[in-house]
């Protein structure tokens, strides 16, 4: 949603607010503010609303007082439920909320890392059990529910690596970290790592026992004497600092690779209005001339799509505030057609058309989920089959924290829908003839697609680039194991 | 703390005016109908549940989006209700983004009126407010609105009022068919030069605008496709207003018409915003109930929807084909929910069952083998096995006895109990509330009327037997509007599926035949209606041109010879003529006194040779308040006219009494409404008859002497006296 003159309510205005700092200590205002945001969907898009998430949790955890580190830790989930009970479409406030979790455990354990090590030897046998405790109930879950942890593909790996930490000690904190960069030194510069994984050294021992084992009431009240509270909130906020960060800079992150995934003369196909998407080949077109193919997203994404495309005077923006995945100082972007690319505007239908000429499909997301699967702008799905219809590569760009460890039990579910009115005008309604029982006209506008792991090619966060199948790993570095179930 | 903060990077426009000013809203929470009643005996309107929620909170929450900060209720009738449910309520907590909720009462209001002008006398408006009443649901973005309401002001003083409608079209599903407003707007201003109201039943066809609207605007657009949601920006004039005009009731029918008629008068000027995204509409009656609720399932309404958790407690599960199902819910095996459906939590489905296209409250027990079809079930409903359900609403702890049947319109209300097999169909409204007043009482028998196999077994204590069926609870609603106008329109509005419900409006009709004992075939009405136009325009001229008594009533005699029309029939023909007439003198700016006397004092004599005994003096008052009743200033009117057909002895103190007391004469809110003025002169007659017995003395001479005069015609009327017999 682009600022209008008269400055809606939305990102912008709850940041004002918060700035604002009025009543400092009544951090429940900023809560029900950002509920009333939510539900209204002032706030949509899962950029806004991680970065609002972030901003609310850091008054929150500034302002909280605490004795020990589980009334924190139960106070961040109380807010985060309600949070996410606002608008259970939006995953990325479970995702911010989450990672928030992990940070605060991580610090806990940072600190009382000393008095762990008993603990530390048995989790080993217990995992065991446990996963397959957790993997039995998983089952039973309705609907949305979390993966407990990995797929068939994960069962082996994490198993192996326990045993290796075990032995190791300290030194790495999980497998996964080795995998994914391999041997890359400059990780630690460039990238902000996960919060579990490098932003402290000394936790380790007790960290990978928390990714892996699943002993959930041992975790919630961990033994040993509550840690010097004091000092950790500072350690806290700046963790929350690194995400905010994170969060301004991931599409410049996930930009950085564009040039290992396009090359000269390709054709790409995209959809939507997707800003990632749209640095993502900015920053290729740097170096590179290509064609970009743009599917405009009627009817609830084409406006912003075409303004993309055409570059809107940013003083006059575009009166849709929609799927726009923007914050609104990015109304400056240059477009592709500045930048140098060719660029073709087509409407969804004529996709599969075009898809036999098309080298590769760059899809942004609305979230992704812990199977592989995402959802994005309606339309997306149509893309995915007709490029596996060709075998034509679908490459994903996503910032890490649109992943979240949700599984999509029941998918139609996921899938929004929005306002009819966008498809036929209200208006019209009377001429429609609305008819008795069964023979209404209905008109079902899906804002989202749920696209299914196995249409997906590759996905390239500000990681780097990862295989569908392989998600389960990032999620399980991303959020502790005992935070994903947030309302049981 | 939800003030809109302005500060973001593109609000530079009127940012100083937003943050000086709080925006300040007052909610009708009254709707003054009857429209859905027996629903609204026990509950205010505004309490009552669209999908689920209460009416009321969609207007709460269309405030609270559109950054209103204080707030004023408005309440007459079930305020303390209100009351409880806003004090219990999320929107009086401080982060509900109100700063002040005020619940003010208004117990004698009647009317917006009456409303306006109570809140006018409390002095609480201070700057331009937004007008709503408690049943709209919107979500329009009221800024940019604002915006141009106050840059308007800024221009113009006079500026007063800018009434916001949505776009739509004709017939569209959720605008009210009973009363259909004519904007006439100027495009280029977007002022609204002109309205006017066609009520439906009144078969009304045409309007009437001035001529030189058209001098002063060359272009005009006539709009009858907008709904109107009676959401109005308003200056603090507008209470004064209504203050000084102190008939006005309607504040569409009487405020705009009246000051957009007397332009050169107050010179005031009212605007239109139409409005063409966002969704905007108002429950105005159990038709529009079902539209807007069939809206907010299928997602019309924008964010409003059930889905997301907008109102407190409430939380459903989306499922494909509009269908949300609340927590808890229990669904028997076999059963099958079809699209467009809520079901709230805590309601059970038991098996077999086939729910669709409806709407079911929370922790309502629903049995095997049902079948709900486009209904509206309230909460804690118990339906047992086998019931069928469709088309009609059923309210709060209603118990359906197994294999009863409600179709087609029907209505029951809170805590009626339908024994077993019962059917109940065809617009019928069962109510537990027992009949309040004696006359109702009697329309029990004559519910025979229309229900032919009704056989008349009344228990006076709990039940209407022949209607809820032994053991049941309950008893038919009657209004006092009988129930075939009901039938007639159901057959010409195909529309919808509840339309039983526009009573208000074809009161005016149904007045006209109860007064007159005839004319009950529609070709008959026509031709009464031809004759009627024809008196009217003869005695018009006549009054303009200011005829000799003799000739007009010569005139008028030879009319009614000519088509054997009754003395009924030219009593309200003079009625209207007569009142039309004061109506233009006082356009003219003459007073009402002025008016009234002159026109009444002329005229006498044509009078008395119409008027024929006390039941013709009633029948005129009656008739000519009904006139009165569709005029912007009727109240005015009716109160000088009587007080002068007094005066020059055309109506006897008895009559006026009689008229008062008559029920017919309160028969409907428009009429109720007319009449208040005139009771200042009720009073004063009662005091001056308990006072001066002399005056009765006097009155009689008058009679007297009218009679003389009343013989120079005297052939005609004895001609006729047969037919209405028993009038001397």
């Amino acid at each position: 949603m682009g600022p209008k003159s008269t400055a809606p309510p939305g990102l912008t205005s709850f940041l004002n607010i918060l700035n604002k700092n009025e009543n400092k200590h009544d951090t429940n205002a900023y809560i029900e503010l950002f509920i009333s945001l939510l539900s209204r969907r002032q706030i949509r898009n899962s950029r806004s609303v991680a970065i609002a998430t972030a901003e609310l949790l850091l008054r929150v955890i500034s302002v909280y007082k605490w004795q020990d580190l589980n009334q924190l830790i139960a106070h961040i989930k109380e807010v985060g439920n309600r949070l996410m009970a606002a608008q259970p479409r939006e995953m990325a406030v479970g995702n911010i909320v989450r990672r928030v979790l992990g940070l605060i455990r991580e610090e806990y354990e940072g600190d009382s890392k000393a008095g762990n090590i008993s603990v530390y030897s048995d989790s080993g046998l217990d995992s065991i059990t446990g996963r397959k405790r957790g993997e039995s109930t998983s089952v039973l879950f309705s609907n949305l529910q979390p993966v407990l942890d990995g797929g068939e593909a994960g069962l082996l790996k994490p198993q192996v690596t326990r045993t290796t930490f075990a032995h190791q000690g300290g030194q790495f904190t999980s497998m996964f970290s080795l995998l994914s960069h391999p041997g890359s030194p400059e990780q630690n510069g460039t990238s902000t790592p996960p919060p579990t994984s490098h932003s402290s050294v000394p936790p380790t021992p007790t960290q990978s026992i928390t990714t892996t084992a699943t002993t959930i009431t041992t975790e919630k009240s961990p033994p040993g004497p509550p840690g010097p509270t004091r000092d950790m909130k500072p350690g806290i906020i700046e963790g929350l600092q690194e995400i905010l960060d994170e969060l301004l800079t991931v599409d410049d992150q996930i930009a950085s690779y564009s040039l290992d995934h396009i090359h000269s003369n390709e054709i790409i196909l995209t959809h939507g209005s997707s800003l990632t998407v749209q640095k993502f080949l900015l920053k290729a077109a740097s170096k590179r001339t290509f064609t970009v193919i743009v599917a405009e997203g009627f009817p609830n994404d084409h406006e912003a799509t075409h303004a993309r495309v055409m570059g809107f005077d940013p003083t006059n923006p575009i009166d849709d505030d929609d799927i726009l995945d923007e914050v609104p100082q990015e109304q400056f972007q240059k477009t592709l057609a500045q930048a140098g690319i060719s660029v073709i505007l087509i409407p969804d239908a004529a996709v599969y058309a075009i898809m036999s000429r098309v080298n590769k499909v760059i899809l942004g997301t609305h979230a992704v989920l812990a199977n592989g699967g995402l959802l994005a702008v309606a339309g997306a799905r149509t893309i995915a089959k007709a490029a596996r219809d060709h075998s034509t590569p679908v490459v994903v760009v996503s910032g890490v924290y649109k992943l979240s460890p949700m599984y999509p039990y029941d998918w139609e579910a996921l899938v929004e829908i929005g306002d009819p009115g966008k498809v036929v005008s209200w208006e019209a309604l009377g001429e429609i003839g609305e008819g008795v029982g069964e023979k209404v006209v209905s008109v079902l506008n899906p804002i989202f697609d749920y696209v299914p792991a196995e249409l997906v090619d590759l996905y390239v966060t500000n990681l780097g680039g990862h295989a569908p199948s392989f998600l389960y790993r990032v999620v399980g570095d991303h959020y502790r194991h005992e935070d994903i179930n947030l309302g049981v | 703390m939800s003030k809109k903060p302005g500060v973001g990077s593109g609000g530079k426009k009127g940012n100083d005016d937003d943050q000086d000013v709080t925006l300040q809203a007052v909610v009708l929470a009254d709707s003054f109908q009857n429209r859905f009643r027996p629903l609204t005996l026990e509950k205010p309107r505004c309490l009552l549940p669209l999908a689920n929620v209460r009416l009321i909170e969609y207007t709460f929450e269309f405030l609270a989006t559109a950054g209103v900060e204080d707030v004023y209720v408005f309440c007459s009738a079930h305020a303390d209700q209100i009351d409880e449910y806003i004090k219990n309520s999320k929107w009086t907590s401080p982060h509900s983004g109100f700063k002040k909720l005020r619940v003010i009462f208004s117990p004698n209001s009647s009317s917006v009126g009456d409303a306006m002008r109570d809140l006018d006398a409390k002095q609480l408006i201070t700057s331009d407010f937004l007008l709503v009443s408690g049943d709209v649901v919107s979500t329009l973005e009221l800024h940019p609105i604002l915006q141009q309401h106050r840059q308007r002001r800024q221009a113009d003083k006079n500026a007063i009022m800018t009434m916001i409608l949505r776009q739509a079209s004709i017939n569209h599903r959720t605008k009210c068919q009973a009363e259909l407003g004519v904007f006439c707007i100027d495009p280029k201003t977007d002022r609204c030069v002109y309205y006017e109201e066609m009520v439906r039943h009144d078969r009304k066809k045409q309007i009437s605008m001035p001529p030189e609207l058209f001098k002063r605007h060359p272009q005009i657009e006539i709009r009858g496709d907008l709904i109107d949601c009676s959401i109005d920006i308003c200056s603090p004039d507008v209470p004064a207003l209504f203050t000084e005009n102190f008939d006005y009731q309607h504040i569409r029918r009487h405020f705009v018409h009246g000051i957009l008629q007397d332009y050169e008068l107050y010179g005031k000027t009212i605007h239109c915003h139409v409005a063409k995204d966002n969704y905007a509409a108002r429950v105005r009656s159990l038709r529009t109930y079902d539209a807007v609720s069939k809206d907010i399932i299928q997602k019309w309404s924008k964010h409003i929807n059930p889905e997301n958790a907008v109102f407190s407690g409430q939380k459903y599960q989306y499922q494909r084909g509009n269908i949300y199902k609340g927590d808890n819910v229990v669904l028997g095996r076999d059963c099958v929910v079809k699209p467009r459906t809520i079901i709230g939590g805590g309601t059970s489905i038991g098996e077999g069952s086939v729910v669709g296209g409806s709407v079911i409250g929370r922790d309502c027990n629903i049995g095997k083998n049902v079948v709900i079809e486009g209904a509206y079930i309230w909460d804690s409903v118990v339906v047992e096995d086998g019931c069928v359900v469709r088309n009609s609403i059923i309210a709060d702890k209603a118990v359906l006895g197994i294999g009863s049947t409600v179709e087609d319109t029907a209505v029951v209300s809170y805590g009626v109990r339908l024994a077993l097999g019962t059917t109940v169909t065809g617009h019928r409204r069962l109510t537990a509330r027992k009949r309040l007043r004696p006359s109702e009482h009697d329309g029990d028998g004559s519910g025979e009327e229309y229900e032919e196999d009704t056989s008349q077994e009344e228990d006076e204590d709990t039940a209407d037997e022949a209607v809820v069926g032994s053991g049941g609870k309950g008893f038919l609603y009657l209004d006092s509007e009988s129930e075939d106008e009901d039938f007639v329109k159901l057959q010409d509005s195909s529309m919808s599926t509840l339309t039983s419900d526009e009573e208000s409006a074809p009161i005016k009709q149904k007045r006209r035949r109860a007064s007159g004992s005839f004319a009950t075939s529609a070709s008959e009405e026509s031709e009464e209606d031809a004759w009627h136009k024809e008196a009217v325009i003869s005695l018009r001229t006549a009054l303009e041109k200011n005829h000799p008594v003799e000739v007009a009533s010569l005139e008028l005699n030879s009319l009614r010879m000519a088509s054997d029309a009754s003395w009924h029939q030219v009593r309200r023909a003079t009625a209207t003529a007569f009142v039309a007439r004061i109506d233009d003198l006082m356009e003219q700016r003459q007073t009402a006194t002025v008016a009234c006397g002159q026109l009444w004092g002329r005229w006498g004599p044509l009078l008395n040779r119409m008027i024929h005994g006390l039941e013709d003096q009633v029948d005129f008052l009656l008739l000519v308040q009904k006139e009165c009743s569709i005029k912007g200033r009727g109240g005015t009117i009716l109160l000088h006219s009587v007080q002068k057909l007094y005066d020059i002895d055309v109506i006897e103190e008895e009559a006026v009494n009689c008229w008062w007391q008559d029920e017919r004469s309160v028969n409907g809110d428009d009429l109720v409404n007319v009449r208040r003025p005139t009771n200042a002169f009720i009073t004063w007659l009662a005091e001056a008859a308990s006072e001066d017995e002399d005056e009765d003395e006097n009155e009689d001479e008058d009679v007297d002497e009218d009679e003389d005069v009343d013989e120079d015609e005297d052939e005609d009327e004895d001609e006729d006296e047969d037919g209405e017999g028993e009038d001397e």
